[in-house]
């Protein structure tokens, strides 16, 4: 080769050398280029040779650092080798023949010549051919600035491998930290116990065991790289992959959202998602957590189902009702009550309280209430309490409140429900208006007063003063009623009675019985007799001398006188029907004695008294004389068939013979002689019933039985009924007990509770004399009541007395609307069985139908 | 040889074909058979792959512009080069350009043989044939030698169409690939014998920029420039870019190396920037020279190949012979003179047969345990 070429070659080589920064590949390449150039097979680089300079026989311990084109020895690159010191060290050398040095190199390739380059002090090359390929070139002399530019480059590509070594570590640790934390976030991800998925603009990457259980899948691999919509119920496909394209490009999208999942079995099923877009270096990931909610749907579904079910009833309960917080702040509401307090939707009522109501008035009397139910965490049941509306009315209302708590049983506010009882309250009123006010002067009537009597009495018993009790009926008057027409007779008693009530003290009563007759009762007289008939002649006289005084009535004046007389009581010496007679007797003596006059009663009754003393001896034995009889009377329904009877008892005495009920019952039960005797009542018309259910003419009537307030009392009367029923062996649907009003108000929980005892066995009750009580519509709502029965007193004058007639229609209505059956009993003549018929009532009793007869003929009555 | 292992049919008859396989597989049941075919016969792949297959015998083979048989070229016919044991073979597919590329493909071909030659030290050598468009040939050679290093001798050639034309061009068994590699470790085999017998002229040049197989610059001007300045000069031809292709394979270029050894490079393509696009990688800053055809002398040549194979085989050859001659030098020299040229190797030789292909580029290196080279215009010779 010609010199001139020897430029390029070492350009090339400085090209090359120049061309690496490493070590290993600097010197493979420059040794693979030497080679290239200079023909030779093969060679061999050896760096830092040992600084000592040995002989040349001895052998050095080196390594290979490069080796090119002998396979055995490129095996032992990187081992430290036992070389000749001949072939290593020297200058640049050319030989030709040196079979014995080069023998000494573990190849298995037979080399004759080498060429040796020195590395200017930090190596050797050494080439090697079997035989020495030709050059014209002095290689030695000619490479040396090849030798000097590696040398540098030597030093250089160290240091870099020593830098990229150290960078190489750093990324190694940090790949290993990044490993680290790549497989801690993985058993984080795997351990997480919702569904959580890597996804690349749709398509997915990777997910947890969670995801995977949630598709029905087994194993990523069956959706990795495959589109995410693949998981997609189709329905919600179009909506996914429009918010996939806006996230690609980087839009604004929802991050949380529901849509619904396809699992691999073709099933589908709710999750949530939270889907957030991460942009890392190499690409962008989607990291989603997947939440399902199958068991939240149908908890939901369940859950509002249930609250559509509460709210149904709510709204459609006859009832109001609201709950309020622990400030009595309200919290809700059905429509009802909402429509009560004049909004239009329940919501509108939420953070109000009772202040801001129209109801204000009452806030206080309502705040109160709340406060104390929650406080003493006792429920309050069916009270009544006033309301104003918000057009400003006054209704009543029947509330009830219980207080609220909250899983820990602590109190969180209360419950509340109310109906409005206006309408009842109303007709309760009216009731006893009706029933204890006289209409045309709105004093008390006779009902009314009887029980003022008693009140009175009751005073005196406590007090130890003296009352008095006057009747007084006004002289001619029923000339006037007949000559002036009953107008101007009724506003003459309307100006007697404003007259009478200006004579008396407040708490004293005056009472109009009836027609002209009128009472007084005056009370705390003085607790000497003598002074206190003065004081009752003192007031007779002043009533006398108001009601003497002109009445100008229409334009005219009329006159009147009244006669008046006066019985004097103290304590419960003699009953109010007693002190009525013995008014009245002095009325009569009064009159007799010439009109407008004042009279006290005689008191010559004691032997009267002796007498009912006899009685009550006699009646003590006239149980076990086998005395009493029990006598039926007839109960006819609407087309006047029979239904059942009542039985009524009665005591015929060997000496006495009969002897009325009113004598001896209040006797009765004054002694408590009214329990052997109401027993033997029950068991007597029990056998009577199990006799007629054997006749089939006689199964289906019914036997009513009246019970005493004593009677029933006794804490062993449910069994007492119970066990004669057993004996008896009837149907307990054909035994009727009746109870008075009296008895059912005396205490109305305990009437309660074993009235609906014995309604279970079967038995059944009617309301004897319904109507001259103080009935409560409100009780009677609560008893198991199946019957009322109209008291004789109203039906007595029921064609007659406008009164009598407006309460019986009241009550029948009453009835009707509480869903009881009616019975009037007393009715005698056809006119008023067509009044109580007219007016709805559909069962009767009373001499029309028949009197109370003995069993014999009753059933001979039944018979025809 | 008691039994040929080579056969050429001179026509595809699927029946001979089938009763020489039967008979081969019959005394050999471990046989494989290595099969040469001509551009033309192309089509005749799967068919082959087919009978092969029946018979579950192993199939490798490679596409050439055309065959050498019976010391004459043909296109039509096929070569079956049976082994008795099919040796390691591997067909690599789809390699990458580049040196990237080649060195990738180097480790893999290393690692595929070097499990088969772990426990010998028997001598062996890598048979490659290698699809001609395949860029980085050289490149893919020093990956190579940095591999096995003068562990295996290299062999081989370059398959493929004539015109240059990409098609698949090496198949096995069941595939037909392009921008493949074929493999074949041949143990006991002791190499072979490469010559082109170019002179060196006393001009050189420098390849100043060069890209792969693609001379950009020579001297710091345009390659092509160059080229025809050179070319004007020394011969007084008028190279344009319309007649390029025509003189192209008769004025390749040669690279020279410090032994005198000359690696040619025949320039096959224009580009558009008036770089010359080279069968095999021109190194940077190669020591260039324009050879002429005069300078080739065959008897030299020849001369040179026989001894070189009788020095294989320790002074005599009397077995077949495989030979792979240029296509490029048989444009430069003619068909006849090429044709002459074979006939005259067969002669020399004294080989029982002479098989082989015409090819598109050839692999050997020019001494013994030499660096394994890519050349063009040459005769690629190694005892079968």
């Amino acid at each position: 080769m010609r010199q001139e070429l020897i430029l390029p070659i070492l350009y090339e080589m400085a090209m090359t050398i120049g061309g690496e920064v490493s070590l290993k590949p600097l010197l493979t390449r420059a040794l693979q280029r030497l080679l290239y150039f200079t023909s030779f097979p093969a060679g061999f680089i050896c760096l830092d040779l040992p600084d000592a300079q040995p002989h040349l026989e001895e052998m050095l311990n080196v390594q290979f650092s490069a080796v090119v084109g002998d396979f055995e020895l490129t095996q032992l690159v990187g081992q430290t080798l036992s070389l000749p010191a001949a072939l290593l060290r020297g200058d640049g050398a050319r030989e030709e023949e040196a079979p014995e040095l080069l023998a000494k190199l573990p190849s298995g390739t037979t080399y004759n010549a080498y060429l040796r380059l020195p590395i200017n002090g930090c190596g050797v090359i050494i080439l090697l051919a079997p035989q020495l390929p030709e050059s014209e070139m002095p290689l030695t002399q000619m490479f040396m600035p090849v030798m000097s530019n590696l040398a540098k480059a030597v030093r250089l590509c160290r240091q870099y491998d020593t830098h990229a070594a150290e960078v190489a570590a750093q990324q190694a640790r940090i790949e290993h930290s990044l490993r680290q934390s790549e497989e801690n976030l993985r058993a984080l991800i795997e351990l997480c116990p919702i569904g959580v998925a890597f996804s690349s603009d749709g398509v997915t990457v990777d997910g947890n065991a969670v995801y995977l259980k949630m598709f029905g899948l087994d194993n990523i691999a069956e959706i990795q790289g495959r589109p995410l919509l693949e998981q997609i119920a189709p329905q919600c496909r179009e909506k996914m992959l429009e918010r996939i394209n806006k996230r690609a490009q980087g839009l604004p999208v929802e991050n949380v959202y529901e849509t619904t999942g396809l699992r691999r079995d073709g099933s589908q099923f709710p999750f949530l998602v939270s889907a957030r877009r991460v942009v890392l270096p190499e690409r962008s990931l989607t990291f989603s957590f997947f939440i399902d909610l199958t068991d939240q749907k149908r908890t939901e579904h369940a859950l509002r189902a249930s609250n559509e079910m509460l709210h149904t009833v709510l709204e459609n309960a006859p009832i109001r009702v609201f709950w309020k917080d622990t400030e009595s702040r309200y919290l809700g509401c059905n429509t009802a009550f909402a429509r009560d307090a004049g909004l239009q939707r329940p919501e509108e009522l939420i953070g109000k309280d009772d202040f801001a109501m129209s109801w204000q008035n009452q806030a206080s009397l309502y705040r109160a209430d709340d406060k104390e139910v929650m406080e003493s965490n006792i429920s309050r049941l069916g009270y009544e309490e006033p309301q104003t509306t918000p057009d400003g009315h006054d209704i009543w209302l029947r509330t009830s409140k219980v207080p609220l708590h909250n899983s820990e049983r602590e109190v969180i506010g209360i419950l509340g429900i109310y109906e409005d009882i206006t309408q009842q309250k109303r007709a309760e009123a009216q009731i006893r208006q009706l029933a204890f006010f006289d209409p045309l002067t709105s004093l008390p009537n006779r009902r009314l007063l009887l029980d003022r009597i008693q009140q009175a009495m009751s005073v005196s018993m406590r007090n130890g003063r003296h009352g008095a009790l006057m009747l007084l009926d006004l002289d001619q008057f029923k000339t006037l009623n007949d000559t002036k027409g009953h107008g101007v007779g009724d506003k003459m008693l309307i100006e007697v009675s404003r007259r009478l009530q200006s004579c008396v003290r407040e708490g004293d009563t005056v009472a109009r019985l009836g027609g002209d007759e009128f009472v007084v009762v005056l009370e705390t007289l003085s607790s000497v007799p003598e002074e206190a008939e003065a004081q009752a002649e003192e007031v007779a006289e002043k009533i006398r001398a108001s009601l003497s005084v002109a009445y100008r009535l229409d334009d005219n004046d009329y006159h009147i006188t009244p006669s008046i007389g006066i019985t004097m009581f103290r304590g419960h010496q003699h009953n109010q029907e007693d002190l009525l007679v013995h008014a009245d007797t002095a009325m009569y003596q009064a009159k007799a004695g010439g009109r407008n006059t004042i009279r006290f009663y005689d008191p010559q009754m004691q032997a009267a008294l002796e007498a009912r003393s006899e009685l009550e001896k006699a009646l003590r034995g006239a149980l076990a004389r086998r005395e009493f009889q029990l006598y039926y009377q007839l109960q006819v329904d609407a087309q006047h068939q029979p239904i059942g009877a009542e039985v009524l008892l009665r005591w015929r005495h060997s000496a006495l013979g009969m002897v009325s009920p009113g004598q001896f019952i209040p006797i009765a039960e004054e002694s408590g002689l009214i329990l052997p005797i109401g027993h033997w009542v029950l068991e007597t018309a029990c056998a009577q019933l199990a006799r007629w259910q054997t006749v089939p003419r006689f199964s289906k009537l019914n036997i009513a039985v009246n019970v005493s307030a004593r009677q029933f009392r006794q804490d062993s009367f449910v069994n007492e009924v119970k066990s004669v029923l057993f004996a008896s062996g009837i149907n307990p649907n054909r035994l009727k007990l009746e109870l008075t009003e009296s008895l059912v108000l005396d205490n109305v929980e305990d009437t309660i509770s074993k009235m609906v005892q014995l309604k279970a066995l079967g038995v059944r009750f009617s309301m004897d004399d319904f109507g001259t009580g103080y009935s409560s519509l409100s009780y009677l709502k609560r008893l198991p009541l199946e019957q009322i029965k109209i008291d004789q007193s109203f039906v007595r004058d029921i064609t007659t007395d406008q009164n009598d007639a407006a309460i019986v229609q009241t009550i029948i209505a009453m009835a009707q609307s509480l869903g009881l059956n009616v019975i009037a009993e007393g009715v005698e003549t056809e006119a008023q069985c067509e009044f109580l018929e007219l007016r709805g009532c559909r069962a009767f009793q009373g001499y029309l139908f028949g009197k109370p007869v003995p069993i014999e003929e009753l059933e001979r009555t039944l018979s025809r | 040889m008691s039994e040929t292992k080579l056969r050429y049919f001179d026509t595809l008859d699927v029946s001979a074909l089938a009763t020489t396989l039967d008979a081969w597989k019959a005394v050999h049941p471990e046989m494989g058979v290595l099969v040469l075919l001509p551009e033309a016969e192309k089509d005749a792949v799967a068919q082959l792959q087919a009978l092969f297959a029946e018979r579950g015998i192993p199939l490798v083979g490679g596409i050439f512009p055309a065959l050498i048989a019976e010391g004459v070229f043909h296109r039509q016919g096929a070569w079956l080069m049976r082994f008795d044991t099919m040796p390691y073979v591997a067909l690599h597919e789809g390699l990458q350009p580049g040196d990237a590329g080649a060195m990738q493909a180097a480790e893999a071909i290393a690692a595929g043989v070097r499990p088969h030659l772990r426990g010998t030290r028997q001598e062996a050598s890598l048979f490659m044939l290698v699809d001609a468009q395949i860029p980085n040939i050289s490149t893919l050679l020093d990956s190579l030698y940095l591999q096995l290093a003068n562990r295996v001798h290299y062999v081989g050639a370059n398959t493929g169409s004539e015109t240059f034309q990409p098609m698949p061009c090496l198949f096995d068994a069941t595939r037909i690939v392009q921008d493949g590699v074929l493999v074949m470790l041949l143990s006991g085999h002791h190499g072979a014998i490469l010559e082109h017998g170019y002179c060196v002229p006393p001009q050189t040049m420098n390849a100043t920029s060069t890209v792969g197989n693609r001379i950009i610059q020579i001297d710091w001007r345009p390659a092509f420039t160059v080229y025809q300045e050179l070319i004007q000069a020394q011969y007084g031809v008028e190279v344009t870019r319309e007649n390029f292709y025509e003189y192209g394979v008769h004025f390749p270029f040669g690279i020279l190396r410090a032994n005198h050894n000359v690696v040619v490079r025949i320039p096959v393509a224009l580009g558009d920037d008036d770089s010359l696009f080279c069968v095999g990688e021109v190194p940077p800053n190669s020591v260039l020279a324009l050879l002429d055809s005069p300078k080739v002398d065959s008897v030299q040549t020849l001369e040179a190949l026989t001894q070189g194979l009788a020095g294989l085989n320790g002074g005599s050859v009397d077995e077949d012979v495989l030979l792979f001659y240029c296509a490029g030098r048989r444009m430069h020299l003619g068909v006849p003179a090429a044709t002459s040229e074979v006939r005259e190797f067969t002669h020399r030789t004294g080989a029982a047969q002479v098989a082989g292909a015409l090819s598109l580029g050839e692999i050997g290196g020019s001494t013994l345990w030499g660096y394994p080279l890519f050349h063009n215009a040459t005769l690629v010779a190694a005892l079968w």
